[in-house]
């Protein structure tokens, strides 16, 4: 499975990367922004992306995303500090499938891409 | 000002605990500086002196910034703790302000979601980052500041947060 990883910080990439390679992931793209994202979407099966980026943000992003026949189905976790109720209904709204928040697991990361995928 | 207000300082201690322990595996204990710098002899803590800070802003639902500053060898060993083995030459100083402004974010975050509860919609703003051996070349903000030092891996680490939330 080809997984698009969008952070901002090259660090939370690293490790997120990391835990998904530690899974058996190994074919994992990355990208800074929501900009970057959409431009490396060719062949991708999983988007994990945070919400608070520069450039465009995680939820321009995801509505950019669904707003693509292409992409509709996709299943996108949101990996984010950003917690509280509203905020992950107003995720769900737009077209994410599962949420994470930061500091996660390596467990709970697996569990929530074998949940969506 | 040290942390008198109990629910500040408990989420406080608890967001800083759950991210240093998850992303780097290290332990925290609260550190009363001053009790150290008078007795220098038996100081088994490194106190700051040069910094590496990252500073993060609150957005909503109030106005206000939390930084953090530490050591940089402190600041080297989280690095390493967060990205696993990683070769001396690697560790760039791109990549260390990185992680500690990571930290700092994901901080700021759980400091919110345990202040705040889960009901309250809360939002961050950007990481700014840098390195000084002058405190005061750290940007400053106006608001009720609460200064709180903790030993991370034998090492100081301080948390300011300054806001008027608290007022």
């Amino acid at each position: 499975m080809k997984i698009l990883v969008v952070d901002d910080s090259a660090t939370m990439r690293r490790i997120i990367v990391n835990n998904l390679k530690a899974a058996g992931y190994e074919d994992v793209v990355q990208a800074a922004n929501g900009v970057e994202g959409l431009n490396s979407m060719a062949g991708i099966e999983l988007v994990l992306t945070d919400w608070n980026m520069p450039v465009m943000d995680g939820l321009s992003f995801v509505k950019e995303l669904r707003k693509n026949p292409a992409f509709g189905k996709i299943p996108i976790i949101m990996v984010t500090t950003e917690g509280a109720k509203e905020e992950v209904i107003e995720a769900l709204k737009q077209g994410v499938n599962d949420y994470v928040v930061k500091p996660f697991t390596k467990q709970l990361i697996i569990e929530k891409i074998e949940s969506v995928t | 000002m040290g942390c008198v207000d109990g629910k500040i300082c408990s989420a406080l201690a608890t967001a800083l605990s759950s991210t240093l322990e998850t992303l780097a595996f290290a332990e925290i204990d609260p550190l009363d500086v001053e009790a150290y710098k008078k007795d220098p002899n038996d100081n088994d803590i490194t106190l700051r002196d040069e910094s590496i800070w990252a500073q993060i802003p609150f957005v909503l639902p109030f106005k206000g910034y939390l930084t953090i500053l530490l050591v940089p060898d402190l600041a080297n060993n989280l690095t390493e703790g967060i990205y696993g083995f990683l070769e001396k030459d690697m560790l760039s100083e791109e990549v260390v302000f990185d992680s500690i402004a990571e930290i700092s974010n994901i901080l700021a975050g759980q400091f919110c979601t345990n202040y705040l509860g889960d009901d309250i919609f809360f939002e961050l703003g950007l990481p700014d980052k840098g390195r000084t051996i002058d405190e005061s070349e750290i940007p400053v903000h106006d608001g009720v500041e609460y200064k709180l030092d903790y030993s991370v891996e034998g090492f100081q680490l301080t948390v300011i947060l300054v806001t008027d939330a608290f007022a």
